[in-house]
């Protein structure tokens, strides 16, 4: 076990390790793909009207290469504008912030502070732009620094260039690179790859897709509102909030702060900034609450705390781009997750299927003494469809997994006693209406096996058979050979079982033996409790060799076998009970 | 004398199909005891799983083995049969199968043991058999 961990953190530190080395590589082929993913459905639809793949490839990047130039270049107008204005709205902010110093919002002069020096960088970073690096310096470069500043400015040049040069790639020649992806890992496993590959491109690219629309719509409505309520460099808020959004959870809250300070710092009163706070949570309230359960739904099958650890993770190991990526990073290794058996524990972890499933949830609650949360599952479970289901679908594989917890002594029977006792609760509680008074000559029995955990599933499958009469007759409070004979007595047309086994079997077996040879005609029905018992199938097989009627597994199942047989169930004349001894 | 002999025979195949599918896990370390009553429960429609001493029984039940009954001697060499009905008893899993030992018990101690019935050695096969299959309700 510690040679297995030793090697998954060796494993996890030669990962990340490649990842922070392998940054400037990395980085553009990761863009690449992610601009596939995002070219590729505008680029299909174009070949889909007629347009030869060469043209509809030019198109589309061309398309996005144009909004991006101009987009950017409207950006950089404004944010070189906002940063010559940064130190007259960092001094209108002091005054304002003046008349507030004795107030409760000290905090405020912190903010100002803070603003001012982000006016303060922002100039100097414009006035090198502008000016020219060799302006800034006090002595003239060498030869070696001319060349480094060189490369530093032509770095994001060359990187866009090579973005668009390996997404071009990864658009033109999409289905070689699935093809040599299929050969990479192996024929024999075409069909999980396919698969896998097709869920990774429909997810992501409908992902991208619509929350680039939603946050397209978004960042509209922003530059809308904060140009109508009278902020300046609308468009540019607008847009850096748009782009926020793509981190979960906390990007809208980061995008109020500045255009709000700005409002704080260019208008007298407080109506502006209250109001531009204000554009902002209606905004996201609607498109979180209203637009994307309808439009996105749980389409990329990812947590929410899954994205935002993931966008931290990546922008501590890949900076702002890392940001942008996160997402659909993390959608690929759910995906993948869900395809290999090997890597299943990555759709654990990001899914946003619930960490345990209703069943297992219910028993661990039980297992740990919130009666009350079990109950809530139960009774949400009762309200989705019916009590019988709830108890079925949680309670039932809720005493099985006990019971098998139990015959391992994985608990031991202190903890076995309590999870019954508070099992019983839960079924009493659960129970809409009192139960209705078996009727004394219905002709059916129940008959517990053996332990009080077979006993209380007798008690459920009263619950939702009243016709059955639960005598509840239990070896564990007297012989079983006694049980048998106090059922013979009563002469019934039909007994039902309920055995967990493997404890209750030999039992169950028992009875049906014994009711098969002293009652021939006596209908016996089996409620085997064994929720993921593999050999079930064989506990069945023997009990019906020893005389039962019929093997069933679950209440609906038994409450239906119940119903069918007691419509058809001949009325048996007691034979002369032989005695045991 | 035939008509007796031939009830007779009639009653041991109607039993025997009664005890079809029964399975008895008998525990002793004497082989000839083992082949013995291995015979002739299976001559009586038994299924017959066999275990030399109690560690061995332990662990066909601990790999799924499910019996109707356990047949077992007490002084065995690894685990005893004491031992073994102790550990049965502890178990939820297994307190609930039949309990028959072989060897000669007081009541007290047959209560102690919480077994099911005890049989003196040399023990006649057919009381055995009988018991046995009131026990398995065959």
């Amino acid at each position: 076990m510690r040679r297995l961990r030793l090697g998954l953190a060796l494993e996890a530190a030669v990962l990340l390790t490649i990842l922070a080395v392998g940054k400037p590589v990395l980085v553009p082929l990761t863009l690449a793909f992610y601009f596939g993913f995002l070219l590729t459905p505008p680029s299909e639809w174009l070949e889909r009207v007629g347009v030869p793949r060469a043209l509809s490839l030019v198109m589309a990047i061309g398309a996005a290469l144009a909004s991006f130039v101009t987009l950017a270049s409207v950006l950089v107008a404004q944010l070189a504008d906002l940063a010559k204005q940064m130190q007259t709205y960092s001094a209108q902010m002091s005054q304002k912030v003046d008349t507030l110093r004795h107030g409760p919002l000290g905090l405020l002069t912190s903010f100002s502070n803070a603003f001012a020096e982000l006016g303060r960088v922002l100039n100097s970073q414009v006035s090198s732009t502008q000016e020219g690096t060799l302006h800034l310096a006090p002595e003239p470069l060498s030869v070696g620094q001319q060349v480094g500043a060189l490369f530093r400015l032509l770095e994001p040049a060359g990187l866009v260039g090579v973005v668009v040069v390996l997404t071009i790639f990864v658009l033109a020649g999409r289905e070689d690179l699935r093809g040599r992806l299929i050969q990479l890992v192996g024929p024999q496993n075409v069909t999980v790859t396919t698969r896998t590959i097709d869920e990774v491109v429909k997810r992501i690219s409908h992902y991208l897709l619509t929350q680039s629309y939603i946050n397209a719509g978004f960042a509209s409505v922003i530059a809308l509102g904060l140009y109508l309520i009278g902020i300046p460099y609308a468009l540019l808020w607008g847009v850096i909030a748009g782009l926020l959004r793509f981190v979960p959870l906390l990007g809208a809250l980061v995008a109020v702060v500045m255009p709000s300070l700005v409002a704080f710092a260019i208008f007298p009163g407080w109506s502006e900034t209250l109001m531009t706070v204000a554009l902002f949570v209606a905004v996201d309230i609607t498109v979180a609450n209203f637009i994307e359960p309808v439009v996105l739904g749980r389409r990329t099958g990812v947590s929410s705390l899954a994205l935002l650890v993931s966008a931290l993770f990546w922008t501590w190991m890949w900076g702002p781009v890392g940001l942008v990526l996160a997402t659909p990073l993390t959608v690929c290794a759910a995906v993948i997750g869900r395809h290999s058996a090997q890597l299943s524990f990555l759709t654990i972890l990001l899914g946003d299927e619930p960490g345990l499933n209703a069943e297992i949830n219910f028993y661990q609650r039980v297992l740990a003494g919130a009666k009350g949360d079990a109950l809530r599952i139960a009774k949400h479970r009762a309200k989705a469809s019916s009590i019988t289901v709830a108890l079925d679908a949680v309670v039932l594989p809720a005493i099985s997994l006990m019971s098998r917890d139990h015959q391992q002594q994985t608990i031991d029977d202190a903890a076995a006693e309590r999870v019954l006792t508070d099992l019983n609760e839960i079924v009493t509680q659960l129970q809409s209406q009192p139960p209705v008074a078996p009727a004394p000559d219905s002709g059916v029995i129940g008959l517990a096996a053996a332990s009080e955990a077979d006993a209380l599933l007798l008690r459920m499958l009263g619950q939702v058979s009243p016709g059955l009469n639960p005598l509840a007759l239990r070896s564990a409070l007297r012989s079983r050979e006694a049980a048998a004979e106090e059922v013979l007595r009563h002469a019934p047309r039909m007994v039902c079982i309920t055995a967990l086994p493997p404890a209750s079997s030999a039992n169950a077996r028992f009875f049906c033996r014994r009711l098969r040879t002293e009652l021939p005609n006596c209908r016996i029905l089996v409620l085997l409790a064994s929720v993921g018992d593999k050999s079930a199938s064989e506990t069945a097989s023997r009990l019906r060799e020893a005389g039962a009627s019929s093997v069933v597994f679950g209440l609906t199942e038994a409450r239906d076998a119940l119903s069918t047989m007691m419509r058809g169930a001949p009325v048996v004349e007691l034979k002369a009970a032989s005695s045991p001894g | 004398m035939v008509n007796e002999k031939s009830r007779s025979d009639e009653a041991a195949a109607a039993a025997a199909v009664k005890a079809r599918g029964c399975k008895v896990l008998v525990v002793d370390d004497d082989v000839a005891n083992r082949e013995l009553l291995e015979s002739g429960l299976s001559d009586a429609g038994y299924e017959v799983v066999t275990a030399e001493h109690g560690a061995k029984a332990v662990a066909l039940l601990t790999a799924g083995l499910d019996p109707d009954l356990i047949l077992t001697d007490l002084q065995m060499p690894v685990m005893s049969g004491w031992e073994l009905c102790d550990q049965l008893k502890r178990s939820p899993a297994w307190r609930s199968i039949p309990l028959v030992v072989l060897c000669g018990m007081t009541p007290e101690q047959r209560g102690e043991l919480q077994v099911d019935d005890a049989f003196e050695k040399p023990t006649d096969l057919d009381t055995l058999i009988r018991r046995i299959s009131e026990l398995c309700g065959a």
